[in-house]
């Protein structure tokens, strides 16, 4: 889903229309202060009066502007409404999103009108933004600042789904024993039962039961995770089930307990609602089957995964299969369509944010190239590469890019 | 910058020549799959 502007401009106007009236200007002054055409007060207001009012130029009625104000309030609150759904979609899908211009508006919206409600979650999303650029302090800062005012405010759903922001984010810098604590901090200071439950709080106890079953699991309190997944199954909606299956699986792949997880992976299969999630269950059945011995099986499946993924999916997970696939396929040229890699790599900018999973892809095509001596495709690989550098007009992508280059140039030579 | 700069032209201008017989140190290098254990959970 996409935020437009002029979504974001139907709440600030309407709030400032709505000042406006309660300062019982003219028509006339309506529209000089306001900059707007006749036909753009239509949207709020209702037409045939706006028409009689422009003509006669007199003041509004009490009951004209009873029911301006009352539409108006209809218009903000459910604009507000659908507002926090777009914000909730983008956070949702922010790590997939190729197109940061979404982002990019939102940087820009935190003085707006909005209810504070949705101010603070602009800010979570900042947050995470920040954060895939690099800054990760500052996100840090941010959320917990966010969670200080929600705590002042007594706003507690949203401090679920904020803490469950801090926690994904030390899972991404692998500070798994501070993102624990985030969201023990909650669970004893909080009666979360108290809560009323509607599709948004949902949402929330979701992600906070599930991101934190995901550090429990890293924290190898397995028995602790599989119960707080229990939980953040209660509360998941049928996109999400398989990720709750998927990761029960790999509380028994810890324990090597293979053919639990393989049924666990089997449940998560039938849950699966689109092609995304279902490779997604494939990448890891085949990794299952490798574990297990079975590489005919495991190459089955991802071979799959490679014939049926599409630029619809998020580049990181994608290029993390592609690996998967070369490795699976234990490097046989026979085996492997190695010129897939290069509509990947076409748009690797896209991936950043998330460079180990490129310098593995790289590194597996590098390994590939070295052992079937195709040279012919290193050298694609790299011009490719290069084109990309010089292409690339954002300074930090462009840096980012050198850098990638730099670590290949660094294996080449240690084999040179 | 200007190191920098240099060292990728210097990175394109090996790959360009690599010679077909080159050895790449192939124990050096580590299996890198993951399993998707998708952490954000969406």
């Amino acid at each position: 889903m996409k935020l437009t502007s002029k979504d974001i401009k139907f709440i600030s106007e309407g709030k400032q229309l709505k000042e406006y009236i309660l300062k019982k200007y003219t028509m006339k002054e309506y529209l000089t202060l306001t900059q707007y055409t006749p036909s753009t007060l239509e949207r709020y207001l209702n037409s045939r009066t706006i028409k009689n009012n422009k003509r006669i130029g007199k003041k509004f009625i009490r009951d004209t502007e009873k029911i301006f104000k009352n539409k108006l309030e209809n218009i903000i609150h459910t604009a507000e409404d659908q507002f926090n759904d777009y914000c909730l979609d983008i956070l949702n899908d922010i790590d997939a999103y190729n197109d940061l211009t979404d982002i990019n508006t939102f940087m820009t919206l935190e003085n707006k009108s909005f209810s504070i409600y949705n101010q603070l979650l602009i800010k979570i999303i900042t947050a995470r933004y920040r954060y895939n650029l690099g800054s990760y302090q500052e996100a840090f800062i941010m959320l917990k600042n966010v969670i200080k005012i929600l705590e002042r405010k007594k706003i507690i759903d949203l401090i679920l789904l904020t803490t469950g922001e801090l926690g994904y984010l030390h899972i991404l810098k692998g500070t798994i024993k501070s993102g624990i604590n985030c969201f023990e901090y909650v669970l004893n200071k909080y009666s979360l039962d108290t809560l009323s439950i509607n599709s948004r709080t949902k949402y929330y106890f979701y992600i906070f039961y599930y991101r934190y079953a995901y550090c429990l699991r890293h924290n190898n309190q397995l028995d602790k995770a599989r119960a707080t997944l229990e939980k953040a199954l209660l509360y998941a909606n049928r996109n999400q089930i398989y990720a709750v299956y998927n990761n029960d699986a790999l509380t028994y792949i810890s324990e090597h307990r293979l053919e639990v997880a393989e049924q666990k992976y089997q449940i998560a299969l039938k849950s699966c609602c689109n092609k995304s999630s279902r490779l997604l269950i494939y990448n890891n059945l085949a990794y299952l089957y490798v574990e297990k011995g079975n590489i005919e099986k495991a190459q089955k499946y991802i071979n799959y995964v490679i014939n049926n993924m599409d630029k619809s999916m998020p580049l990181c997970k994608r290029l993390n299969y592609f690996d998967s696939y070369i490795q699976i396929n234990n490097y046989n040229k026979h085996k492997i369509k190695i010129y897939y890699a290069l509509e990947l790599l076409r748009d690797i900018d896209k991936a950043f944010g998330n460079e180990t999973y490129i310098s593995s892809f790289l590194n597996s095509i590098l390994k590939y190239c070295t052992i079937n001596k195709d040279m012919n495709f290193l050298n694609q690989m790299v011009q490719l590469l290069n084109k990309k550098i010089i292409n690339t007009n954002d300074e930090i992508k462009r840096l980012r890019l050198k850098n990638l280059a730099y670590n290949m140039y660094k294996e080449i030579m240690k084999g040179v | 910058m200007k190191k920098f700069i240099i060292m990728l032209v210097m990175v394109i201008t090996i790959f360009t020549n690599l010679p077909s017989q080159f050895i790449f140190n192939l124990d050096e290098c580590q299996e890198t799959r993951v399993i998707e254990e998708n952490p954000g959970g969406n």
